[in-house]
């Protein structure tokens, strides 16, 4: 461990009490950083010397009984060093649910965001219907194009429609079907575990 | 517990109200803070005790500290003055003694007409 060895003025005449008061705070101070306990000391002996220089002239001995022994007076600074942990910006965690609820408990403001967010479930279950039977049933989903006097011409997409034609997505549906019902699901998802987080308004009733 | 540990509990909480409220009055070092709280007697803060209190606000950013070579003094003194958030802690600390001082002397007052 690194000692303080400057004290500030060592011009001034030394206290060999003071002194030795001195460096053994400063080996009691030992897990403070040296330039806190650079301050410390400087302090202390600020103080010392300005209490001795005025009437009724203590003796540096009696000035330094006020302190305590080193020990006593350095655990004051120690025990200040040992503080609690900043305190954890602990959020418990939200789910949907409770965002769905607050929507549902909330009044006529939070009726058309209830509604958007039905609709969006409803969308992405639809989404990901079109994908499954794609995969089980290739046959009965898909976008189908007849040529039309030369030109393609986009004639049915959905359920059941094979009236003749060629099929142009294939597999490519059930892809796409399933992301856009997962990007909806997680969208929607996120927006109500926000809503059960925080206030925005939109759940109080009025 | 007896009355001085008791005393010592109480002494302990008033001594931070009391140094920045000192402090709010203007810039200070530690020997001027010490006179100006036994000036007002009552307190009995120590000189063990007020440097690592000093030391504690300073580090909280409650309070900032600088060295100050004074004419005719023996050595540098460390001027302490209040901060932004010093402030906002102080007029905190006062609002919730005032409630705390009205709530005891409510319950000193009907304890002592029983």
């Amino acid at each position: 461990m690194r000692h303080v060895r400057d004290v500030h003025d060592t011009a001034a005449p030394q206290n060999p009490m003071l002194e030795s008061y001195l460096s053994r705070l400063d080996a009691q101070l030992g897990t403070l950083s040296l330039d806190e306990r650079r301050e410390i000391l400087m302090e202390t002996r600020s103080h010392v010397s300005e209490r001795a220089a005025r009437f009724p002239f203590p003796s540096v001995e009696a000035v330094l009984a006020q302190f305590g022994g080193p020990d006593v007076y350095a655990r004051q600074f120690l025990q200040d060093k040992v503080s609690l942990p900043p305190p954890q910006q602990h959020t418990p965690r939200r789910t949907a649910l409770q965002g769905l609820a607050r929507l549902a408990a909330g009044g006529w403001l939070a009726m058309p965001v209830l509604l958007m967010v039905v609709f969006g479930y409803t969308v992405a279950l639809a989404a990901f219907a079109t994908g499954l039977t794609k995969v089980i049933s290739p046959g009965d989903v898909g976008v189908w194009v007849r040529d039309v006097g030369g030109h393609s011409q986009l004639f049915h997409a959905g359920f059941n429609a094979d009236l003749g034609g060629r099929e142009i997505l294939g597999y490519r549906l059930a892809v796409i079907a399933f992301g856009i019902a997962i990007a909806i699901s997680v969208a929607l998802s996120a927006f109500l575990r926000w809503l059960a987080r925080t206030d925005p308004g939109l759940t109080k009733s009025g | 517990m007896d009355l001085a540990a008791w005393k010592a509990q109480i002494r302990k909480g008033a001594a931070e109200l009391a140094v920045l409220a000192m402090l709010d009055r203007g810039e200070c070092y530690g020997v001027e803070l010490l006179d100006q709280i036994h000036s007002v007697g009552g307190l009995e803060l120590s000189e063990g005790s007020i440097y690592p209190l000093l030391n504690r606000l300073q580090k909280e950013g409650k309070i900032k500290g600088r060295w100050v070579e004074d004419a005719g003094a023996t050595h540098p003194r460390k001027y302490y003055r209040l901060t932004r958030d010093g402030s906002k802690l102080l007029s905190e600390m006062v609002a919730e003694w005032s409630r705390f001082e009205s709530g005891m002397r409510t319950v000193l007052s009907e304890e002592a007409g029983v």
